[in-house]
């Protein structure tokens, strides 16, 4: 026997203990676009003439996040949708999601970007990685670098990213065991604007929505779902803190909102305590892209390499 | 009755009582399932489906790596 969407009785696709509640296809896909929805206007994430790019990497948090926008933005007449896939040269696996990403961007009409690690700092990930360790820190470093530069040179006014509430919370976690207060202020749906030209603001439209309900919509939704892991993939704290907060929704339902809501509350004391001093940025020395030292962690990278 | 479930390669068939769920079969395996999507015979379920016997399961891993 099925188990029963409560609003109509149509065979459930979930079941979410922290509510209590199964919901149909139907009804779950209309109530997460509600919560998206939500989530921008309350965090006035957009303006109706932004440009706004996709951090687009063909998986399916970032699909989901495009097919949501396009769909969105078609009742938006002055806002402009743009993607961008950064390629970092890892072979079996990025050659795949780009792959997707194109086709996405086809189907709905959206103009897409892609800037390569060959082109941007004359090696692949691939080719960096064969005399290195830690790939994870490489790669996030200098995608990071090549996002804010590209969606700036593209002439956005906002970069949106597919960080999900499972994403968020696991950073903020990782902060709190690193005691890096500074960095808590890069997170909330709308992190603390840099005052500095040369950065593209991020937003984050489904920082509210749990991670399996992306893929449950991109899944409904007949997304092609991206699931070749990334070789360079490595045990790391945020593995562990995934974990920790996994089994303890599992444990106890509603753990990961509790939590998030718990942070919300800090962050205007933290966004008070921090802005104007220790999360000042300026200009790296060397490339002229932000930091907050005198020289920026991807230029302090690629010296390595 | 038995069901066959699949995930992350691994494959195995486990006996379930009637009027077992889903849910029931992540007892038997070493799975969180805060983490996957659950397809029964091809269609998505919640945790809360009851089995039937003679059904493929096949879980979903939605975590990211990054």
């Amino acid at each position: 026997m099925s188990s029963k969407c409560w609003k109509c009785g149509d065979t459930a696709v979930i079941h979410r203990k922290y509510e209590g509640k199964s919901w149909c296809a139907r009804h779950f896909t209309e109530q997460f676009e509600s919560l998206v929805k939500s989530t921008i206007r309350e965090e006035g994430l957009f303006e109706n003439d932004d440009s706004v790019c996709v951090a687009l990497s063909g998986g399916m948090d970032s699909s989901a996040l495009m097919l949501f926008l396009s769909e969105m933005f078609e009742n938006w007449r002055n806002a402009e949708l743009t993607a961008l896939t950064i390629d970092e040269g890892i072979k079996n696996y990025r050659d795949e999601s780009i792959e997707i990403a194109k086709e996405i961007c086809d189907e709905l009409g959206v103009e897409l970007h892609i800037a390569s690690f060959k082109e941007a700092f004359g090696k692949t990930l691939d080719e960096i990685m064969e005399d290195k360790e830690y790939g994870c820190t490489y790669c996030g470093v200098l995608r990071r670098w090549l996002l804010n530069v590209k969606s700036r040179e593209m002439g956005a006014d906002k970069l949106a990213t597919a960080h999900n509430l499972d994403d968020e919370l696991q950073s903020i976690f990782m902060n709190y065991l690193k005691g890096d207060m500074k960095r808590m202020l890069r997170l909330g749906a709308k992190p603390a604007v840099l005052e500095n030209d040369k950065f593209v603001p991020r937003v984050k439209p489904f920082r509210n929505t749990p991670e399996r309900e992306v893929a449950l919509y991109a899944k409904i939704r007949d997304l092609e779902l991206h699931q070749t892991e990334c070789p360079y993939v490595e045990d790391s704290l945020r593995f562990d803190v995934r974990d920790f907060l996994n089994e303890m929704e599992r444990k106890r339902p509603s753990t990961k909102f509790t939590a998030l809501r718990a942070f919300d509350k800090l962050l205007p004391a933290l966004k008070e305590k921090f802005t104007d001093s220790e999360a000042s940025v300026q200009n790296c020395e060397r490339c002229g892209e932000i930091t907050s030292g005198e020289v920026c962690k991807a230029c302090e990278l690629l010296e390595k390499i | 009755m038995s069901v066959e479930i699949s995930w992350n390669n691994s494959k195995k068939s486990i006996d379930v009582e009637e009027g077992a769920t889903v849910q029931d079969i992540f007892e038997e395996i070493d799975v969180n399932p805060e983490t996957v999507i659950i397809e029964l015979d091809e269609r998505v379920v919640s945790l809360e489906e009851e089995l039937n016997g003679d059904e493929d399961i096949r879980l979903i891993n939605v975590v990211s790596g990054g």
